[in-house]
């Protein structure tokens, strides 16, 4: 069994909502992320999983919460400990366009976080610069020049530079790859794995891709309105998941398939208003096998078989 | 045999060149596409590709001192290219409606649901407001609105993306078009709330026998709801025809490439992924001949004539723009468009 690099523990995230309520961005969340593999984290718009992508960088507060890692509580780090902790984690943001700083150089962009947070001298940034850019496909020339001169594609491969530089040992991707065209889009995807495995890197990798997270993904862990409600291996997970709403998912996803379209099994409904969650389990006004106790008991993740867990009190897959 | 339905749209050498800085830019670079009666044709292609180019062209929507539009689309009897702005507004919204991706931009905010579709029905037709609003409450049930009435009074902020795109295309129904340019119409929505607006789509075709021109970059969404489909690649069509045919007996290396660049969500998992090398063509130049020779794996010789977009190893009106022998093409597509 590999260890866990980060353990997060009764993980809440909150944000003021209308009328002085309060409202439940991450619920509880339980989660461990093993040393060296990479997490898929899926689920749809306001299911919260850019919020616990940041969270665990601290870039969210956590309104209460415990987040191991390295020996530490990632939640009660302060100034100089947090700022040399920063230096271990790092993010690949989704948007080649808006998250990089248009009048900087590409050589600034990406000796920033070395700089910072590991105090590297400016001749040792130069170097490990012109590495990561030759690293990432785009050579060390392309230091000299700017953001607005790269296409979508390369400025991604920027953005990945960046998040490498200060030798991170965990990096949240969130969906790093889902604004750029196909045939771009495999390029990015085969150079962020290629360089997760030969770094031993730790990855959280957020998408609404299921297809993309299957691809890179060793493992799975889907959201539904700030609750992780599966979290699988891979295998599992795409030949039978074991919560109906993660079923529904995947019965979404539109498919290459030879033969006439088959129909779906469409989703009814449209997510609850997060202020105003229903009573009992979560999904149960969408889910088409919902029963009596699932308006009255909030079902827990619980363990299905080893290394399975689901939120359901039905699950589709019966326990070992 | 069946009979070929009607042509509803012809689009004959249509070529859209827009003024930019660097010179001109040909969007659209010489396009054949034949509509016809009651099908759902899905264009298809990247960034660029000239896909909204040419959807836009069709209605007008790009005429402006900085683009140039040539060519001739017949609908109706007439030619849209060089009609009025006059007979385009009379075209729009009755005959051809359009449907954007970004729902929020397109309605006005100031207006309620129920409102901006009576509108559109009040605007090609002499119909009284009250019958017009219960018309427009109606179409709001059509597209699968649950609570309809509630849905007509709301402004379009206080309505979910899924429930905006509705709208848009209770909209578009309004007149009950004989075409219906759908454009990125799901991308922006999550897979759930997409699959019910493409469930929508298709049983519109099926109960008005609308015709569909849906402009997508989601393979996977052609797969499910196109009836054919036309491949672009800097602004040409490099192949065309059957569903069936071009996802699953692709003729064109591009096409090829694009198939295998996406992960599936079924089958083996690759290592890694095959990729077209290089980026698209995007700027005012393009090479004398095929204008997917500089990123393609099997160019030769002969790929510097352009070449024309004809039936050549496909069947039933499969076509393509490629030189590639008949063999080739077998080993190219057993290694997903990878040499």
């Amino acid at each position: 069994m590999t260890a866990a690099l980060i353990e997060v523990r009764g993980l809440r995230v909150e944000y003021p909502g209308r009328a002085g309520g309060r409202v439940q961005a991450l619920r509880d969340i339980d989660l461990d992320i093993l040393q060296g593999e990479t997490l898929g984290l899926v689920g749809e718009s306001g299911c919260g999983k850019s919020t616990l992508g940041r969270a665990l960088l601290r870039v969210i507060e956590p309104a209460s919460g415990r987040i191991e890692f390295l020996g530490s509580d990632l939640t009660r780090l302060r100034g100089q400990q947090l700022r040399r902790m920063r230096a271990e984690l790092q993010m690949v943001f989704q948007d080649p366009f808006g998250s990089l700083n248009p009048r900087r150089r590409i050589a600034d962009i990406v000796a920033e976080p070395l700089l910072r947070a590991r105090g590297a001298t400016r001749a040792e940034a130069a170097e490990a610069v012109a590495d990561l850019l030759d690293l990432v496909g785009l050579g060390a020339e392309a230091g000299g020049r700017r953001p607005h001169e790269f296409s979508g594609g390369q400025r991604q491969r920027i953005g990945i530079a960046r998040a490498l530089a200060s030798s991170p040992r965990f990096v949240v991707a969130d969906e790093a790859v889902s604004a750029l065209d196909v045939s771009i889009q495999a390029q990015v995807l085969n150079l962020l794995s290629d360089l997760v495995r030969d770094r031993g890197l730790t990855m959280l990798f957020i998408s609404h891709d299921l297809g993309v997270v299957r691809h890179i993904a060793d493992r799975i862990a889907v959201m539904y309105l700030g609750q992780i409600i599966e979290i699988a291996t891979r295998d599992d997970f795409f030949s039978g998941p074991a919560h109906p709403y993660s079923s529904a998912l995947l019965s979404s996803v539109p498919v290459l398939r030879a033969g006439e379209p088959r129909e779906q099994q469409v989703l009814e409904g449209e997510l609850p208003d997060p202020a105003n969650p229903p009573e009992g389990c979560l999904f149960r006004t969408r889910c088409p096998t919902a029963m009596d106790q699932c308006r009255t008991t909030r079902p827990d993740l619980h363990e299905i078989s080893p290394g399975r867990r689901v939120r359901c009190h039905l699950p589709l897959v019966s326990s070992e | 045999m069946t009979s070929t339905p009607a042509p509803v749209l012809e689009i004959r050498d249509l070529r859209v060149r827009f003024d930019v800085p660097a010179g001109r830019l040909p969007a659209v670079d010489g396009v054949d596409l034949t509509l016809r009666k009651g099908e759902v044709l899905a264009l298809v292609g990247e960034s660029g590709s000239g896909k909204s180019a040419l959807s836009m062209s069709l209605v007008g929507l790009n005429r402006g001192p900085r683009t140039h539009i040539s060519g001739e689309v017949s609908f109706g009897g007439r030619d849209l290219v060089t009609a009025s702005e006059r007979e385009l507004r009379g075209v729009r919204g009755k005959d051809i409606a359009v449907v954007f991706q970004d729902a929020l931009a397109a309605l006005n905010p100031l207006h309620r649901a129920g409102a901006q579709v009576s509108e559109m029905i009040r605007a090609h037709r002499d119909v009284e407001r009250e019958q017009a609003m219960s018309r427009a409450v109606e179409l709001l049930s059509e597209v699968g609105i649950a609570g309809p009435d509630r849905a007509a009074r709301a402004y379009p902020h206080q309505l979910s993306g899924g429930m905006r795109q509705r709208v848009m295309i209770a909209m578009g129904l309004a007149n009950d078009p004989a075409l219906l340019i759908a454009d990125e119409p799901t991308t922006a929505l999550d897979v759930t709330i997409q699959a019910q607006v493409l469930a929508v789509l298709k049983r519109i075709q099926r109960d008005h026998g609308t015709s569909v021109l849906l402009i997508t970059h989601d393979l996977g969404v052609v797969a499910e709801v196109a009836d054919r489909v036309a491949v672009m690649y800097a602004g040409r069509i490099v192949e065309q025809g059957l569903r069936e045919e071009v996802l699953f007996r692709p003729q064109h290396p591009y096409t090829m490439g694009l198939l295998g660049s996406v992960p599936p969500i079924d089958g083996p998992v690759l290592r890694r992924l095959p990729t077209i090398s290089g980026t698209p063509l995007t700027g005012v130049g393009r090479p004398p001949g095929c204008a997917f020779a500089p990123r393609c794996p099997f160019a030769h010789a002969a790929c510097a004539e352009r070449p024309a977009l004809r039936q050549r190893y496909g069947h039933d009106g499969h076509l393509d723009a490629c030189v590639l022998p008949g063999p080739a093409r077998a080993t190219a597509r057993s290694q997903g468009g990878n040499a």
